[in-house]
């Protein structure tokens, strides 16, 4: 994505274009040189009063919830506890002034839309994110237009829980940037999300989900950069699981 | 100002006045409690055209009892005057069998709440979007924006198809490819274009039925998901987009094409044979 933010006299122009879709692949580029924002196709006008001249652009975490996969479904026996990483789309706020005006929030790769539910006309429109679930921290790749976000679910069942979809409540989570080496990786700078914990018991269609603002434990030294979008109560019991027994 | 006063007694000592000034107060209160209970009554519990339905009934019930009061405070016998507002109920009931219909058939509705207003609706060839649902009928705008009424007895008979109720939608599309081509690699360009479009939901999977050998073409039937709101426009970028790569990578749309075989025969008959000589 190449993004251009213009300040002119009594108004703001944003503008962007994107040149690909591919959400491994992406980069937000800021280009220096001015160009004409009106001859672009996606451009969006802001009139205001002040004169504020500074502008923030802020990262943040999806305004629906994200729907990931491990590239195979797997079973988690009874009595265990799992912790799975899920990487989650990021979207882009820019403000302008103090105090702080939003003039534009989008995603920095437009993710698919899908459906999460029991049958077609109960459930939840979300997003569907292009990575897999990993079990291994090593293995996820950590990239700047994403977040990832540590998992951990606990199978009180007596039967093993078969993982294959979970829906990821972005919207209650806050966002962090760490300044370290993630476990098992040489980048810097990735961004994170608080860490959850699911347990799931027998029969039970809706599982009760712990989240808090604290740093998440694997991104080592990390700051809040966007706290959660909506402030729901700390333990919040969804359906987070299509598939639940084996 | 005291000879006024007097007068004012005089009038207010005879029992009919006072009667009179009676019947006017109840119907007065009547009609103002009425109207306040019209504006105000809200039950929270219930949808809004439930409550406009209570809260005309309401004060249609104030009213009626406002005045039935004021007639027996003015003497009147209430038997007289209910036998007599039956009779005319049932001859205004006779001659109006199809508004009685139509209203009642508004309380189903409102009740049933088969759809509310906003939704997108198909009433046998009307398609449209819900404008109000009233005591007697059902307003709709059409897309081409025409106002379409339709009585609300014909509603509740009708097969009516709510193309809003619920979040999602499948749109098909109907795909011929010409016979030489390999059913695999359509397929697997069909899903990469589904799978490129945000708007297609990754789930429910999109979905190829092999339909039949058509006449001239293959005949298959594409099948993806969207969101309600953006069912229109999936529907036209996809077929955008299953034109272009079908272009890219060279699979043929047939269109209807007839092979006509020539057999070879014996000479035909000349178009103009002379005749045959006489004699």
């Amino acid at each position: 994505m190449t993004l251009w933010i213009q300040r002119l006299r009594g108004e703001w122009r944003i503008a962007r274009t994107i040149e690909e879709h591919d959400e491994r692949t992406s980069t937000v580029d800021i280009p220096s040189e001015v160009t004409d924002l009106l001859a672009l196709e996606d451009v969006s006008r802001f009139g205001v009063s002040n004169h504020a001249e500074s502008v923030t652009i802020t990262p943040l975490l999806a305004d629906r919830s994200v729907v990931s996969s491990p590239d195979k479904p797997f079973y988690i026996p009874a009595g265990e506890t799992v912790t799975v990483y899920v990487g989650s789309p990021l979207w882009v706020r820019i403000e302008a002034g103090d105090p702080a005006m939003v003039l534009a929030e989008f995603p920095i790769v437009r993710p698919s839309d899908t459906w999460f539910g029991p049958n077609t006309y109960q459930g939840e429109l979300c997003y569907a994110s292009r990575t897999v679930c990993r079990l291994r921290l090593e293995d996820v790749s950590l990239r700047p237009h994403r977040a990832i976000t540590a998992v951990a679910i606990k199978n009180n069942a007596r039967r093993a829980l078969r993982l294959e979809r979970m829906k990821l409540p972005v919207v209650y989570l806050p966002l962090f940037h760490a300044h370290g080496h993630a476990e098992g990786h040489v980048e810097s700078g990735a961004f994170w999300t608080s860490d959850l914990t699911i347990s799931y018991d027998e029969g039970e269609a809706l599982v009760p989900i712990e989240y808090d603002s604290h740093t998440p434990k694997h991104a080592g030294k990390a700051t809040l950069v966007a706290p959660a979008r909506n402030r729901g109560e700390d333990n919040v019991a969804m359906r987070m699981f299509s598939s639940l027994f084996s | 100002m005291s000879e006024f006063l007097s007068r004012v007694q005089e009038y207010l000592a005879d029992q009919r006045v006072r009667d009179v000034l009676k019947a006017v107060i109840i119907v007065v209160s009547g009609v103002v409690l009425s109207r306040v209970v019209a504006r105000r009554l809200h039950l929270g519990a219930l949808h809004a055209q439930q409550n406009m339905v209570i809260r005309r009934l309401g004060s249609v019930l104030l009213l009626i009892i406002a005045v039935a009061w004021a007639l027996s405070e003015l003497g009147m016998n209430l038997g007289v005057v209910l036998g007599t507002a039956g009779v005319v109920t049932v001859a205004v009931g006779f001659a109006a069998q199809n508004s009685v219909s139509n209203l009642i058939s508004g309380l189903f509705l409102m009740a049933e709440r088969p759809f509310s207003v906003g939704d997108i609706i198909r009433v046998g060839d009307t398609t449209g979007e819900v404008l109000s649902i009233d005591s007697m009928s059902v307003k709709l705008r059409t897309f081409d924006n025409l106002l379409v009424r339709i009585p609300n007895e014909t509603m509740l008979k009708a097969n009516v198809i709510n193309m809003t109720h619920f979040p999602i939608r499948r749109y098909d599309m109907k795909i011929g490819v010409a016979y030489k081509e390999d059913i695999a690699r359509v397929r697997q360009v069909l899903f990469e274009v589904a799978h490129e479009n945000p708007l297609c939901l990754e789930d429910p999977r999109p979905l190829l039925i092999f339909q039949e050998y058509g006449d001239f073409a293959l005949e298959l039937q594409f099948s993806v998901w969207a969101s309600r709101d953006n069912y229109l426009e999936l529907g036209n970028s996809m077929r955008e987009q299953v034109k272009r790569a079908f272009d890219e990578h060279g699979i043929e749309i047939p269109y209807p094409q007839r092979t006509v075989h020539m057999i070879a025969a014996a000479a035909p008959p000349p178009a103009n044979p002379r005749p045959e000589p006489r004699g």
